[in-house]
């Protein structure tokens, strides 16, 4: 069952210009157009390069920017069209664990404050699990009591999770390395026992060796808890070794999305096939001997983005015409094995699959073939 | 293409930064590391943060403030003018040499670029200082330098500021900075971390090329195992200030012995490996480590470590001296003396496929001279 679907979602941020008149002159297309399903208890990663929008992807599921178009919905109910409180009610089941764990936790606050924030917001905690309610103690303070005792247990069970102990409680963010205070980070978004938790760049801020223990710790959370991730990422190779299904972002849109494993043995759309190209593999020989599509030039801007495929300008198998005027839908690859739920959103991608159509090596600033 | 002696040759290198007021207690950021550069070739320092790879490279281009740090060892580079210790000359000296001899290349392009000065004037200006050139001169050569790199439109970009050009843009006009004199010497610290993949794999090539076309030198910082396993042909792998393992790039990716080294490979997600294949992270985290006059720095966050990890600093020694799989390898190469495979400790891995690593009972102990050999 999808527990989280997008809709055709279109994230447009205003360009306003002018002192006296604040005149809109354009719109920078965060996000145009993307469709996608996470299915419960798996994990869905976004991948792309820094402006492709995969950030406010993310930002508008949980409502973080505004939502020009589009429905997202979560668990059947389309958070896009709710109203603020709503909205306030229904984050207790999407948390979000942010990039940069210092710049995300208050820093005159200790981590027993972070971390009971939450629950008092949402009012959970108490004998009933909720604050209060039928059932609950008669005396006031009794009750008082009570919540507080709960939320406190809930508070060093997160915390317990994430691999800290309770004497982290009293202590301020600053007293923790890196990898520490992205456990704290998690330990928030568990805190509320979430269905879907957003990790927009988890493990990019980290050292090498903290970012796998932080990955482990997010795959043994979701095999305890049955959690479900979206993980927003750059890094193609982190992508792959935690998520089911990787949908890749190219200005906007999702060009290819498929499973983790067949991304990766046959990655379809010309963009993922460089971008796959120039992840650099820790070894040697592998390195020595594969081939490289080096693209030419920047990432084309949002606001103003290329006619047709969005990727033509610097495509090095595009071809006259179609890839110029129209642009490709994300569609299911055709001829792909039964039950394959690969897609992509290329005009012309059986044929290069194929080798039917040659790469321009003009246009690929150059494509380095191996020597080994 | 090796000659004699080597470009660089770095020797103990220390630094220490000394506390102030209230809190006298000294970091060694740098606790005697040695290498060696020779020119065509790229070496790479690896290492997370903390380990001292980036004040390695300020203090070789004297960067460093004159207050409050104090630099030991020696840094002996060949010079026009006869051989120069780095780490001793004037500061005029450093002055004349940096940008003609020696040049940098910095991990943020926007901050290492003067925001309100065009780009055109921060490229002609180390053409003035060094080459004297002026004028239209100066601006023809520097739109010929940006072309090089592999900016479309020089011409313009010359007019333009740092906050106009995209992440990659910058990086390639740094470079261009960094080539304007054809330095015998490039430092680039963490040159593509700001950078995205595709742009990653754009600026490394060009680095690659720099080195095979103008024979320079290249030093490598970085904390990236891949962009180590595609570029560089000698690694040093530091761990809190000292060399844990240092060795050519085929057998410290074929056959990695230190413990830390064995636990950086086994941390990254390979885009090539099976998926589900679980990481194997080190424990803990760069705080955990201990002083390396009480032992072995890497000792408390070690699954291999025994008592004897505990006394004493461990020293580097060869891996296979006099005949095994390492040294062989190194042997045969173009390198006149191979260093060959290093490594620093006691209880190093072994791989059970490795007949030759019973030699490594009898280990060579390698003391101050191992690197400055040649």
């Amino acid at each position: 069952m999808s527990l989280l679907r997008i809709n055709d979602l279109k994230v447009h941020f205003p360009i306003r210009r002018g002192v006296v008149f604040d005149r809109t002159i354009g719109h920078v297309r965060a996000v145009d157009g993307v469709s996608l399903e996470i299915q419960e208890g798996q994990t869905y990663g976004l991948v792309g390069e820094s402006g492709c929008g995969k950030t406010t992807l993310g930002r508008a599921v949980l409502r973080l920017v505004d939502v020009t178009e589009g429905e997202v919905l979560f668990g059947g109910r389309d958070l896009a069209g709710l109203d603020a409180e709503s909205m306030r009610r229904e984050r207790r089941n999407l948390q979000m664990v942010f990039q940069d764990p210092l710049g995300s936790l208050n820093p005159r606050q200790n981590i027993g404050s972070i971390l009971l924030e939450g629950l008092q917001t949402h009012g959970i905690g108490g004998p009933d699990g909720g604050g209060d309610g039928p059932g609950a103690p008669a005396g006031r303070s009794e009750r008082r009591k009570l919540v507080l005792e709960d939320q406190h247990r809930r508070v060093v069970d997160a915390l317990e999770r994430v691999g800290l102990s309770s004497k982290a409680l009293t202590r301020y963010p600053h007293e923790f390395s890196g990898g520490q205070r992205q456990r704290i980070g998690i330990a928030r978004a568990l805190v509320l026992e979430p269905d879907l938790i957003i990790c927009d760049e988890p493990v990019s801020a980290l050292d090498v060796s903290i970012q796998a223990q932080v990955l482990n710790l997010l795959e043994s959370l979701q095999q305890e808890l049955g959690l479900t991730y979206l993980v927003i990422a750059h890094d193609l190779a982190v992508v792959r070794h935690v998520s089911d299904v990787v949908g890749v972002m190219y200005l906007g849109a999702l060009v290819e999305e498929a499973s983790s494993d067949e991304l990766y043995e046959t990655p379809m759309h010309p963009y993922t096939r460089s971008l796959m190209s120039a992840v650099p593999v820790p070894d040697p020989e592998v390195e020595d001997a594969r081939e490289r599509i080096l693209l030419s030039g920047d990432l084309p801007s949002p606001a103003n983005p290329p006619s047709g495929c969005r990727f033509h300008t610097r495509c090095p198998w595009r071809q006259e015409e179609l890839c110029d005027t129209e642009r490709p839908e994300l569609r299911p690859v055709r001829g792909a094995a039964e039950g394959s739920t690969h897609r992509v959103a290329c005009h012309y991608a059986e044929q290069i699959l194929a080798g039917e159509i040659r790469p321009d090596e003009k246009l690929a600033e150059r494509i380095v073939h191996g020597v080994g | 293409m090796s000659s004699s002696t080597p470009l660089l040759a770095v020797d103990e290198l220390s630094v220490v930064f000394r506390g102030r007021g209230s809190d006298p207690e000294e970091v060694r950021a740098v606790d005697g590391v040695s290498f060696t550069l020779e020119e065509g070739r790229v070496t790479g320092l690896v290492g997370e943060s903390g380990c001292g790879k980036s004040v390695t490279s300020l203090a070789l281009m004297g960067l460093l403030p004159d207050r409050g740090v104090s630099v030991g060892g020696s840094a002996v580079m060949r010079l026009p003018g006869g051989e120069a210790d780095l780490l001793k000359l004037s500061q005029r000296r450093m002055r004349d040499l940096r940008g003609s001899q020696l040049a940098m290349i910095f991990q943020d392009p926007l901050s290492s670029l003067n925001p309100v000065v065009p780009i055109g004037r921060q490229v002609t200006e180390i053409l003035r200082r060094h080459r004297g050139l002026r004028g239209s001169k100066a601006s023809k050569e520097a739109a010929d330098l940006l072309y090089r790199v592999g900016i479309p439109d020089p011409t313009r970009r010359l007019r333009e500021y740092p906050h106009q050009l995209s992440g990659g843009m910058r990086q390639r006009a740094l470079i261009a900075m960094a080539v304007a004199c054809r330095p015998r010497l490039m430092i680039a610290d963490e040159p593509t971390t700001a950078l995205d993949v595709t742009i990653q794999a754009q600026i490394l090539e060009l680095l690659k090329d720099l080195v095979t076309e103008e024979g320079t030198s290249l030093l490598m910082i970085t904390h990236d195992l891949g962009v180590v396993a595609g570029l560089c042909d000698d690694i040093n792998v530091l761990y809190a200030g000292r060399a844990v393992e240092t060795a050519r790039r085929a057998p410290l990716f074929a056959d990695p012995t230190h413990p830390y080294t064995v636990g950086l490979l086994g941390s990254i997600p390979r885009l090539d490996a099976p998926r589900g294949e679980a990481l194997t992270p080190i424990r803990g985290s760069v705080n955990d480590n201990i002083a390396w006059t009480d032992g072995c720095a890497f000792a408390p966050r070690c699954d291999h470590y025994t008592m004897e990890c505990l006394q004493g600093p461990p020293q580097l020694v060869t891996a296979g001296a006099g005949g095994g799989a390492a040294a062989a390898d190194g042997g045969a190469a173009d390198r006149a003396a191979g260093a060959g495979h290093a490594y620093r400790c006691v209880n190093p891995v072994r791989h059970a496929d490795v007949v030759d690593r019973t030699v490594l009972e009898s280990p060579a102990v390698v003391g101050d001279d191992e690197e400055a050999q040649g």
